[in-house]
């Protein structure tokens, strides 16, 4: 288990300006392989930007990002991709126009060959409940079930990293329990950054949470910790009631 | 000297004639981000208003402008018969405008025959640099200035244009704001139209007026559209006179389709670069 | 059984096509060499220039309707194909070698195009209209070369006018024997055949189905690690060598070649064919060329002279009104009235 302790991804002063504004603000972040990592900061504090440099979809204005001890800062998303990153982002990036199966499937065949990519997707299918749904339109299904897709196409690549976008935005309590328990059992294998708004699902899997505010990072530091921050609940909780 | 001369008038000629062109299109474009592929044949509707009220004995001063209005009328109609349903899906405003093209010449045509009408205006000849060319060239020169001043005038100093350039940067907000962004739409389709139509009546004395006349201009007007990107008046500007000087030089010293071949490669290695135009990366502009 | 066919024109699956198809395209086939025996030499020859020009419909859907690219621009390819037949030919009397060039030259053609308009990533309007001035200047181009000093070889290409006495295409094993209007009809018909299920399968290959995902969401297909400008040019190649193999067609067809094919008219007429027939379909813009070529012929027939202006309207409807064109709008009609059930149970069964 030595390669647990290796640092998967870190970041050195990432900038992400935008016409001046810094969307984010010297970032420096690091990550050691296999943990859970939640990610919380109030709106505009620069999360998503900062999942969208991770995976290539913006070129940082400057600042590193390493992946691996490899250097993949202006890579191509693809690319990034290649090397064992998977993100689930924030509005459901999916193929509406194709079946359930069919988003899975072009998910999983990267990795493995034309037999093991259809035993993948009935592995995800089985995984995450959706025989059910395997061959209808994802464009037909509702917000929560597509969610559920998309979290299931980023399995089925089997990354090394996994950035989740709000990935219990917009479902049901009882979806989100079953999604967290979800993370906690792909973590024993895949090292996870969580971003959520949603206290009691933070809770019940974080362990050291990430604050993000005005584009840099606050704390960091045990959710327990973190919570109880007045600054933090300054900034970003404002009302105590809801922790 | 003389030959300096040559060039710069050259040069001025192509860069105007690329802005009357192509303003009205980059303005539609930049609002609403349609390309109205029909804008050739708008050009020619505007030639062919300008024949008929020559043949009415107007005199030129008041043709041109009247071609303008009419053919902003125009417009306004296929904006909200056609385009008004299309926002959105840009490939199919392509696809219908397209269409409106082809329709438009098959009417003329059928209206005014397939032969080519002409209206001269005789202002002589004036010598540059000891080449003597068609005094109606400044004209041409002028009119675009007129017509660049004239839309930069109206976009930041009236109210009117005001709203145009709230609504173009954020329709959201607009109306949010209480803005009614369709009639905005309309207006600006509208007045595009009526700038394109002005330009086709400039043209005729030069030119003249036939219905497969657009053919001649789009693919000159399309490529400064594309290549000045999202802000019309700047882009319109930066690539007339980027295209301007290579079709100027290149279309004297060798040939027109020589020039127009140039400025096709020009435009796609500078695509290349600049995929999202020369203001592609501007935050703000006009 | 129709309803299952239709729903397969109307949405081809990633699945193989199912025993109905295949006896579809058996129909097709047998229809093919019954034809000749009811048709004089003129019908075979009005025949076969739709199979010719469904091949270019085809490149244009196939762009666009698997992959999502809007090309205006096939018609370039078209025309090199054809000039590039005819010139190689003229100059060398053979013509095995020039009917490869007529396909392979358009390729690299794109692959240059794309290097700088897929690899620039252009957004799919520059694109669509970049594509459409690439079509307008070349036919000028061609238009200005009718001076003597434009010559290939021993070729002129005589600008506006045209290259006539185009060679017909010699069989590739005994040059002495060249095709004649009924072979001509036969080899269109089957290539169009061949491709139409070559493309139907390319679906249920992982490539097809990438190419979907491209269509249905680029940025996804990335995040998931594929390269999509690849597959984009890998596409418009494809469908430009299609292009180029539907020009040399057409120019052994009618010994002739003119700059009109690379023409706005029939650029347009490439768009209407595949409006009308459906984008989204194989079937369709076979369809598509069959009606818009019928129709034109008839209403020259009715002394209509203005084709142009009806042309529009259609396009106009079709883009306000049928967006998805004859063969879905005829086909979701169909399968109503038929009665088909849902999309699940007719996967269930198509799977046993």
């Amino acid at each position: 288990m030595s390669t647990r302790s290796e640092t998967i991804i870190e970041t050195h002063q990432l900038v992400k300006s935008f016409g001046g504004v810094q969307a984010t603000d010297k970032v420096d972040f690091a990550l050691k392989e296999g943990e859970l990592r939640c990610v919380i900061g109030p709106n505009g504090a620069g999360k998503s930007t900062f999942f969208k440099l991770l995976t290539g979809q913006i070129i940082p204005t400057s600042g590193k990002i390493l992946f691996a001890g490899q250097d993949v800062t202006g890579l191509p998303s693809h690319k990034i991709a290649r090397l064992g990153v998977g993100i689930k982002n924030q509005k459901p990036d999916v193929f509406d126009g194709l079946l359930v199966r069919e988003n899975l499937w072009l998910a999983a065949q990267f990795a493995h060959d034309k037999a093991g990519a259809e035993h993948q997707v009935d592995k995800v299918i089985d995984r995450l409940q959706l025989g059910s749904l395997a061959h209808r339109l994802v464009g037909e299904l509702a917000h929560g079930q597509r969610q559920w897709v998309e979290i299931g196409m980023v399995m089925a690549r089997e990354p090394r990293l996994i950035l989740l976008d709000e990935p219990s935005a917009g479902m049901s309590q009882d979806e989100r329990v079953r999604t967290a328990d979800l993370l906690k059992e792909l973590n024993r294998t895949t090292t996870i950054v969580v971003v959520e708004h949603d206290m009691q699902f933070i809770k019940r899997i974080a362990d050291i949470v990430t604050v993000f505010h005005r584009g840099a990072i606050l704390r960091e530091a045990h959710v327990d910790v973190v919570l109880k921050d007045p600054e933090v609940r300054n900034v970003y909780l404002g009302r105590t009631e809801v922790v | 000297m003389d030959s300096l001369m040559i060039y710069i008038y050259q040069v001025a000629f192509s860069f105007s004639i690329l802005v009357l062109i192509s303003l009205g299109l980059a303005l539609i474009f930049g609002m609403m981000k349609v390309i109205n592929l029909a804008q050739g044949e708008f050009l020619m509707l505007g030639a062919y208003f300008c024949v008929l009220f020559s043949n009415m004995g107007l005199p030129l001063w008041i043709t041109v402008p009247l071609a303008g209005l009419a053919v902003g009328a125009f417009g306004v109609v296929v904006e909200r018969t056609v385009i008004q349903f299309l926002y959105g899906r840009v490939l199919d405003t392509l696809l219908a405008t397209w269409g409106i093209s082809l329709f438009m010449i098959g009417i003329i045509t059928t209206i005014a025959g397939p032969q080519s009408h002409s209206v001269s205006v005789d202002v002589g000849r004036i010598s540059v640099g000891g080449l003597a060319v068609p005094g109606y060239s400044a004209i041409i020169i002028a009119g675009a200035v007129v017509m660049l001043a004239g839309t930069y005038a109206i976009w930041r100093y009236t109210n009117l244009g005001l709203i145009v350039r709230g609504t173009m940067q954020n329709p959201e907000m607009s109306r949010a704001l209480g803005t009614n962004t369709s009639l905005i739409y309309m207006f600006t389709f509208g007045f595009g139209s009526a700038l394109t139509g002005l330009a086709g009546a400039l043209l005729v004395p030069l030119f003249g007026a036939s219905p497969t006349m657009g053919a001649l201009y789009i693919s000159k007007a399309f490529i400064a559209v594309i290549s000045g990107g999202p802000w019309p008046l700047i882009g319109t500007i930066s690539a007339s006179g980027l295209y301007g000087g290579i079709d100027g030089v290149i279309s004297y010293l060798y040939s027109p389709v020589l020039g127009e071949i140039c400025v096709l490669l020009v435009a796609i290695g500078m695509l290349r670069l600049l995929p999202e135009g020369i203001t592609g990366h501007m935050r703000k502009g006009i | 059984m129709l309803g299952y066919l239709f729903r397969d024109f109307r949405r081809p699956a990633s699945e193989r096509p199912s025993i109905v198809w295949w006896v579809f395209v058996a129909l097709l086939a047998a229809t093919l060499v019954y034809l000749p025996h009811q048709l004089g030499l003129a019908g075979l020859m009005d025949l076969s220039v739709i199979f010719v020009l469904a091949l270019l419909a085809l490149s244009m859907s196939f762009l666009w309707g698997y992959i999502g690219m809007l090309s205006f621009g096939q018609t370039v390819f078209f025309g090199m194909g054809g000039y590039v037949y005819a010139v190689a030919a003229m100059n060398w009397g053979t013509t095995t070698l020039p009917f490869l060039l007529g396909i392979l030259l358009p390729m690299a053609f794109a692959v240059l195009l794309g290097f700088f308009m897929i690899y620039g990533r252009l957004s799919d309007i520059y694109f669509s209209v970049m594509t459409l001035v690439l079509t307008l200047i070349l036919n000028k181009a061609m238009r200005a070369t009718s001076g003597s000093q434009f010559v290939v070889g021993d070729v002129r290409l005589n600008g506006q006018n045209g290259i006539p006495g185009v060679p017909p295409l010699q069989v590739p094993w005994n040059p002495t024997v060249t095709l004649f209007i009924d072979h001509v009809y036969y080899l269109s018909g089957a290539i169009l055949i061949l491709v139409y299920v070559g493309l139907r399968l390319l679906l249920t290959t992982p490539f097809g189905r990438i190419m979907v995902g491209v269509r249905e969401n680029e940025k996804r297909i990335e995040l998931l690690g594929y390269n999509s400008r690849r597959y984009k040019l890998v596409a418009f190649v494809l469908s430009g060598g299609l292009a180029g193999l539907s020009g040399t067609l057409f120019a052994i067809w009618g010994n002739f070649v003119a700059p009109e094919m690379f023409g706005l008219g029939r650029a347009a007429e490439v768009i209407i064919w595949v409006i009308v027939g459906g984008k989204a379909t194989l079937i369709g813009p076979i369809v598509g060329v069959g009606l818009i070529q019928y129709l034109t012929t008839w209403l020259g027939m009715q002394g209509v002279g203005q084709v142009t202006l009806i042309l529009g309207m259609i396009l106009i409807i079709f883009v306000l009104l049928f967006k998805e064109g004859l063969v879905p709008t005829v086909g979701n009609l169909l399968v109503r009235v038929l009665g088909v059930k849902s999309n699940d149970a007719a996967k269930k069964r198509d799977h046993k």
